[in-house]
């Protein structure tokens, strides 16, 4: 991927005059908050009418959300025994009293 | 979360807080904590410390708000007040860096990556988990409270004490530089083809 590789929407919206001038900025600030479904209905909206039409905002979404899942796979898995909470809560209880 | 509402709990009461909404997170909270120390010892004393102060200031958490928040919080602090003094670990992440990065035009950077969906899903386990552990622990920590835990940004911003754009400014540069090294890894590995 390029750094203009946002310019495929922007070809085609120069070959169609109908079609709105990307922001791709705009758009780039909303793919954080949609993929972290912060997003508000009006942000989603334009963001998927962009998606559609912006292979690269797509890729980049696409990489965002398996980064994620390969994360929450691989990095949360540090478990401790039910002793060791059983005696962390005992030495508490007996801290207190 | 509530530092001024004094709630009268029993002992009886205290105890079944603790029980059903604090004892669940634990597991999380352990998880947090190693990704802070990478240090098993380290982790159990921090999460054992977090219950001690949550179960002494239990009369500050109000029942049915989210205590799972109230907690990181409460690792959090103790890891920069305690842990990270008592290690004399600096903070490295250079803040004016972070904070001017959402505005500037490298915002638009995320792009360049060669990184493609099949690349990351081919990684090993321990290639992104060595990628995450490499970040500075500011960069590491929002990651872990957005990516793995699922924290909104408003939690965000009141377990670190920073405001929300800040929030969204360090998560946007963690996950571009997260991207960076998993590219870097790929690149080394001959995964990009």
């Amino acid at each position: 991927m390029s750094d203009n590789s946002t310019d495929s929407y922007d070809q085609e919206s120069s070959l169609n005059p109908d079609l709105p001038k990307p922001n791709h900025n705009e758009c780039l600030r909303i793919l954080h908050l949609v993929l972290d479904g912060e997003a508000n209905d009006e942000e989603t909206a334009i963001f998927k009418a962009h998606l559609k039409n912006c292979m690269p905002y797509y890729e980049i979404y696409s990489v965002d959300e398996a980064i994620r899942e390969m994360l929450k796979k691989n990095c949360k898995n540090k478990q401790l025994s039910p002793e060791i909470k059983e005696e962390i809560k005992s030495r508490i209880f007996k801290a207190a009293e | 979360m509530s530092d001024d509402k004094r709630q009268n709990y029993t002992q009886k009461e205290k105890e079944v807080i603790f029980d059903k909404e604090f004892l669940p997170h634990m597991d999380s909270m352990y998880n947090f904590a190693y990704r802070l120390t990478f240090d098993e010892d380290d982790a159990k004393d921090l999460v054992q410390d977090t219950y001690l102060k949550a179960y002494r200031f239990i009369t500050s958490f109000e029942q049915g708000t989210n205590a799972k928040a109230w907690l990181f919080r409460i690792l959090k602090n103790s890891f920069i007040n305690d842990f990270r003094k008592k290690s004399k670990q600096p903070a490295k992440v250079d803040y004016q860096e972070v904070e001017t990065f959402y505005n500037s035009e490298d915002v638009d950077s995320a792009i360049t990556t060669d990184l493609r969906v099949d690349t990351v899903q081919d990684m090993l386990g321990d290639e992104i988990s060595n990628a995450l552990n490499s970040l500075d622990v500011d960069f590491r920590t929002v990651i872990i409270l957005c990516d793995l835990e699922g924290f909104k940004y408003d939690e965000m911003a009141k377990i670190l004490d920073i405001p929300i754009g800040t929030v969204r400014s360090r998560l946007h540069r963690a996950r571009n530089l997260l991207k960076e090294k998993l590219n870097d890894y790929a690149k080394k590995m001959g995964y990009n083809k």
